[in-house]
């Protein structure tokens, strides 16, 4: 096939493109404002990226240090929590944070998602705050909990607590268990989980 | 009344525990307390020329643990200000000299006759920083917000919680507020969420800190100083008292600017 002279070839492209006028008319202005706003934006952050980093690359590298675990046996821990979590709730795919915190002596692992409500202003009159979960499926998410977690990491069985914080637009469901001291990830599960494709870490 | 024993800890090397104990330690002696430095970076001795103080050392830790001396006779007065005395660290010996029962032992003892101890310790989670932990009612850790100190911090954190030790309170020292603006170096907010501590002090990065060094007077010595004002607030702070953290930003008042200015001409006339 014959390629179009270079010449020819811009006539054609000039000769496509719209009339400034049909632009204007064809893009509405909150979308163009969006787009800038957008570029703007992104060449702030690009600014402010290494603060950033730091922040998101350190809270990683907590998390590991604090439960002895691998990158890989977090991100599936943090896969299986999410996958158990969401059968009770439904909540954003990406809202689920989980964290490893000293709490006094105890070291904690935390995960907690946010479900968005509806405010009710005739609710707000009730006694009783909307719950996310019965008591019974709060016991069944406890089991659940615990055994999901006790494949990774060496943890105090009676210490599994779900807890649910109402907020004006939304509700935090968060779970926590307390994990054994001096343990990480235990051999077992290692052994059993950490191979499989389907439990390697997301990219969060 | 009985004192208390606090450790310096950090975690990372050369991140400011011994300018922070030199600096907290003078600061709350001329507050009008009484107040001990002990340098437990045995092998490694730094306290007592920070202090300027390393012309009249005698004896030093080790020896007092040994019995070879009596603490009084190892502790050397400071130049500066009253009721400041250090107890320098070994530099022939290693940290296995001392085992952390003596140090606590030492300092229950020396607690009787002073408000304030304060142990320089080590950098790491080795031997020496457990001897230094061994004998403190409370820890202040000093990081500089940077990832790698950070994350050492944070280790350190566990060990002293582990330690049974409170949560230890944060020094954020060597912060660049220029930095910290253009969003090239993590708030103290990012920090403190991170580290889940609370604050006792931020600290700018300031030359003056090497000029005081230089000279082994401390920086809260220079009213003028902005990191030794920063010191003799967190020693405020150690007393019990609210201060509010200083503003890191400094920006030039219109006064300044024109001075500046002026000063600016003044040069490039004198120049030409
Ligand atoms: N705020 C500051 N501004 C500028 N320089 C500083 C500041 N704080 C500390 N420095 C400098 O950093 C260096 C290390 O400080 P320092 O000796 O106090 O650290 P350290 O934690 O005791 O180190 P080590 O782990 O070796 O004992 C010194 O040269 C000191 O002058
Ligand atoms: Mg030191």
């Amino acid at each position: 096939m014959k390629r179009p002279a270079v010449a020819e070839n811009l006539k054609e492209i000039v000769k496509r493109a719209p009339s400034l006028s049909e632009l204007g008319k064809r893009m509405n202005r909150p979308h163009a404002l969006e787009t800038i706003g957008g570029l703007v934006k992104r060449a702030f952050e690009k600014e402010e990226a290494s603060k950033y980093a730091a922040h998101n690359r350190l809270q990683a590298v907590l998390l590991q240090d604090r439960s002895s675990l691998s990158a890989e046996g977090l991100g599936a821990l943090r896969h299986d929590l999410r996958l158990v979590m969401s059968e009770y709730v439904i909540a954003d795919r990406d809202s689920m944070e989980m964290d490893v915190r000293q709490c006094g002596e105890d070291l904690m692992l935390i995960a907690n998602v946010r479900v968005n409500v509806v405010s009710d202003p005739a609710e707000e009159l009730d006694e009783e705050p909307k719950r996310l979960l019965s008591p019974r499926r709060a016991a069944a998410l406890k089991r659940e909990l615990l055994e999901v977690v006790s494949g990774y990491l060496s943890i105090d069985a009676g210490s599994v607590q779900v807890e649910e914080e109402r907020f004006s637009d939304s509700i935090a469901l968060s779970v926590s268990v307390k994990i054994e001291e001096g343990e990480g990830f235990s051999e077992d599960a290692s052994a059993s989980h950490g191979m499989e494709p389907a439990w390697r870490p997301t990219a969060d | 009344m009985e004192g208390e024993v606090y450790v310096i800890n950090s975690g990372k090397g050369g991140v400011g525990k011994t300018t922070a104990t030199a600096n907290v330690g003078s600061a709350l002696s001329m507050r009008g307390h009484r107040v001990l430095l002990i340098d437990a970076d045995i092998g490694l001795r730094n306290l007592d020329v920070v202090m300027g103080l390393e012309n009249r050392i005698v004896y030093d830790i080790v020896q007092v643990i040994e019995g070879v001396c009596q603490p009084q006779q190892a502790m050397m007065r400071d130049r500066l200000t009253e009721n400041l005395y250090v107890i320098p660290a070994a530099q022939t010996r290693d940290k296995s000299a001392v085992t952390g029962e003596q140090v606590k032992k030492l300092c229950d003892e020396l607690k009787q006759d002073f408000d304030y101890i304060i142990i320089d310790s080590p950098a790491g989670i080795e031997q020496g920083f457990k001897n230094a932990m061994a004998a403190a009612d409370k820890a202040i850790v000093v990081t500089t917000p940077d990832v790698a100190a950070i994350r050492d911090a944070d280790r350190v954190i566990g060990f002293i919680e582990a330690a049974g030790l409170s949560k230890p309170e944060l020094i954020l020292n060597r912060v660049r507020p220029g930095m910290v603006r253009r969003g090239d170096m993590m708030t103290t907010e990012d920090i403190l969420d991170l580290l889940s501590v609370s604050l006792l002090g931020i600290v700018p990065e300031d030359e003056k800190i090497v000029v005081s060094t230089n000279k082994g007077v401390p920086a809260v010595h220079d009213m003028n100083c902005r990191s030794g004002e920063s010191f003799r607030r967190i020693a405020a702070r150690v007393e019990g008292e609210d201060v509010p953290m200083m503003r890191m930003e400094v920006r030039d008042g219109i006064f300044t600017w024109f001075k500046k200015m002026v000063g600016f001409k003044g040069t490039v006339r004198a120049n030409a």
